[in-house]
């Protein structure tokens, strides 16, 4: 039933849970909204809804069908490139889709292209005559998390061992 | 070959005292391709509330979506200028403007955007083919009216695109009805197997098709005859009857009452989408 | 006049954001959160409250009243038609039980690892440059 000077409640909301929980928050150093904001009290019957700025949007799907929506984003018109319409996956019947590549876009194609080299083959060259301990290290556990090719890197000095070095 | 028939002939004549012949009928329709068209009284009252709503919208928050002192805010505030202000010293015979955040609260916030393709008439040099690649074009809908709607051309698939069509059927061109086969009396068969089989042999084998299940949805009772009705829907392909003299339409349930029977219609009618 | 000096030294100062003019005093973020809560709030975006007249008013729930008359209708049309359905999915099934009971066993059974097929298409407002598909692959 409250709302303040600048903003509705859910916008409180928000600014209370910045400043009470401020180590959860990503920029919670950097943002500093006061906490002495106003509050004003909603009349009863005085409450009113919420009714976004909305456009009228075209959307053009990849056969040439549209759709008419609102939409918040200014823009008036999208064309999709590749959706259910024309993507091998959702048309498993047809021959005469010519798509360029499904995967072209999108995250997934960027990520492979990106990690290539890790791609989990089979062929990987297994080194014998090493003797398998039992009991890995916890980087070691790690580094088969990322992959069979990756290498631990050296960073800054090595820290002393006082057990393994009683041993010697 | 002469023996042969007048054996089936026979063999009906003696059963047809004991029970009238199962058969199965396939309702075949073709889905609505595109929405529903709407009649006067609902498009009138879409346009007021919508009209309705554009008043009640809050005011764009501009500063949102476009960035201070980029080259698409500049494009926007020169598609959209500033309202008059309340001037005190300018007298305003229909009331004084409210401005707030560069929008009169009295009235709809109407705003024009920035369009991504060119509003220029297009280049000569630019063919039909080059136009049609170009992603940045203008969006043209096409027509909700189809060169089949124009031609009536019956046997198309591409007719009447907002309504539900059925294919309806007959063998001698006079008659009209929905496909039916009938099952042999020796060997049983499932009846949508029984609707499925019939449908490929007269013509069904270009077709995708989904039946919807092996519960038959309707039972009419004609003289000495069972007809079960299955729901099925065509996917893609196109029915082309096996034998020539088979002729086939595809019809929205107006159409229907035309063709079918009237008594048979009447008894089917609730089988049939009203859109 | 000594009670209101107090006041002033003693509670903070009270600050309000406006969107434009204190972007000095605070930093990016805060700006940016400013920006983002103001474009969900309703101060100062909401337009004036609609203030019908008499017989605007009465056309206005007239045009309502009229509306809602025809949705009644049209989904109790439609609910009639369903159950209509219904019934004789039923009739159907009574009388196969009774004649054909081997028939009606193969219409009973659950049809599993049956799948909707993904070829149908949700309508959409304005059809496809090409509006039916007669590429059959099986």
């Amino acid at each position: 039933m409250y709302a303040s000077g600048r903003s509705g409640t859910r916008c409180v909301r928000l600014a209370q849970t910045f400043i009470r929980g401020k180590a959860k928050v990503a920029m919670a150093g950097e943002v500093d909204l006061s906490n002495k904001r106003i509050m004003r009290k909603i009349a009863p019957g005085k409450a009113r809804p919420a009714i976004f700025h909305q456009f009228e949007t075209l959307v053009e799907l990849s056969d040439g069908s549209v759709v008419k929506r609102r939409s918040q984003a200014p823009k008036d018109e999208i064309r999709m490139i590749t959706d259910q319409r024309n993507h091998p996956l959702w048309n498993p019947f047809r021959s005469d889709l010519n798509v360029v590549d499904p995967n072209a876009t999108g995250r997934r194609s960027r990520f492979q292209a990106k990690y290539a080299e890790f791609s989990n083959d089979a062929s990987a060259p297994i080194e014998e005559g090493e003797p398998v301990s039992n009991k890995p290290k916890a980087s070691e556990d790690f580094l088969e998390l990322l992959g069979q090719n990756a290498k631990e890197v050296q960073k800054g000095g090595q820290i002393f061992n006082r057990k393994a070095a009683s041993k010697k | 070959m002469k023996g042969r028939i007048l054996g089936r002939i026979s063999l009906r004549a003696y059963s047809t005292d004991l029970k009238p012949v199962v058969s199965s009928t396939l309702l075949i329709s073709r889905t609505p391709i595109i929405s529903e068209e709407l009649t006067a009284f609902e498009s009138q009252y879409y346009k007021y509330n919508n009209e309705l709503w554009k008043r009640l919208m809050w005011t764009f928050p501009k500063w949102y979506y476009y960035k201070d002192g980029t080259i698409s805010e500049q494009m926007f505030k020169e598609l959209n200028p500033a309202p008059v202000f309340n001037n005190p010293n300018v007298d305003f015979p229909n009331g004084r403007p409210e401005i707030r955040q560069g929008r009169d609260r009295r009235f709809k916030q109407e705003l024009k955007l920035p369009k991504t393709y060119s509003t220029e008439v297009e280049r000569a040099d630019e063919t039909a083919a080059e136009s049609s690649d170009n992603l940045s074009r203008k969006i043209v809908p096409n027509s909700r009216i189809t060169k089949a709607d124009e031609t009536k051309d019956l046997t198309s698939l591409e007719r009447k695109l907002a309504r539900t069509l059925y294919l309806v059927i007959s063998l001698d061109g006079n008659k009209w009805s929905l496909p039916n086969f009938e099952m042999s009396r020796e060997e049983k068969v499932p009846l949508h197997k029984l609707a499925e089989t019939g449908f490929q042999s007269i013509g069904g084998e270009t077709v995708n098709y989904y039946n919807v299940s092996n519960t038959p949805c309707h039972l009419h009772h004609s003289e000495n005859k069972k007809e079960y009705f299955i729901k099925s829907h065509i996917l893609a392909g196109k029915f082309a009857p096996v034998d020539n003299s088979t002729k086939f339409m595809w019809l929205a349930k107006e159409e229907l009452q035309e063709y079918l029977e009237g008594a048979y219609y009447e008894d089917v009618k609730h089988l049939f989408n009203d859109v | 006049m000594l009670s209101s000096s107090i006041k002033s030294a003693v509670l903070p100062v009270l600050r309000t954001f406006v969107r434009f003019k204190s972007k000095a005093d605070v930093s990016p973020s805060t700006q940016r959160v400013i920006g983002q809560m103001s474009a969900l709030s309703a101060s100062k975006k909401q337009p004036k409250v609609i203030r019908l007249s008499n017989e605007d008013l009465i056309k206005h729930k007239s045009i309502v009243n009229a509306w809602n008359l025809y949705r009644r209708r049209k989904v109790s049309r439609q609910r009639d038609q369903l159950n209509k359905q219904y019934q004789s999915i039923v009739d159907a099934m009574e009388d196969l039980k009774q004649s054909e009971p081997e028939l009606y066993v193969w219409a009973n059974t659950k049809q599993t690892n049956k799948k909707f097929p993904l070829q149908l298409r949700v309508p959409t407002d304005y059809p496809p440059s090409q509006p039916w598909v007669y590429n059959v692959k099986k």
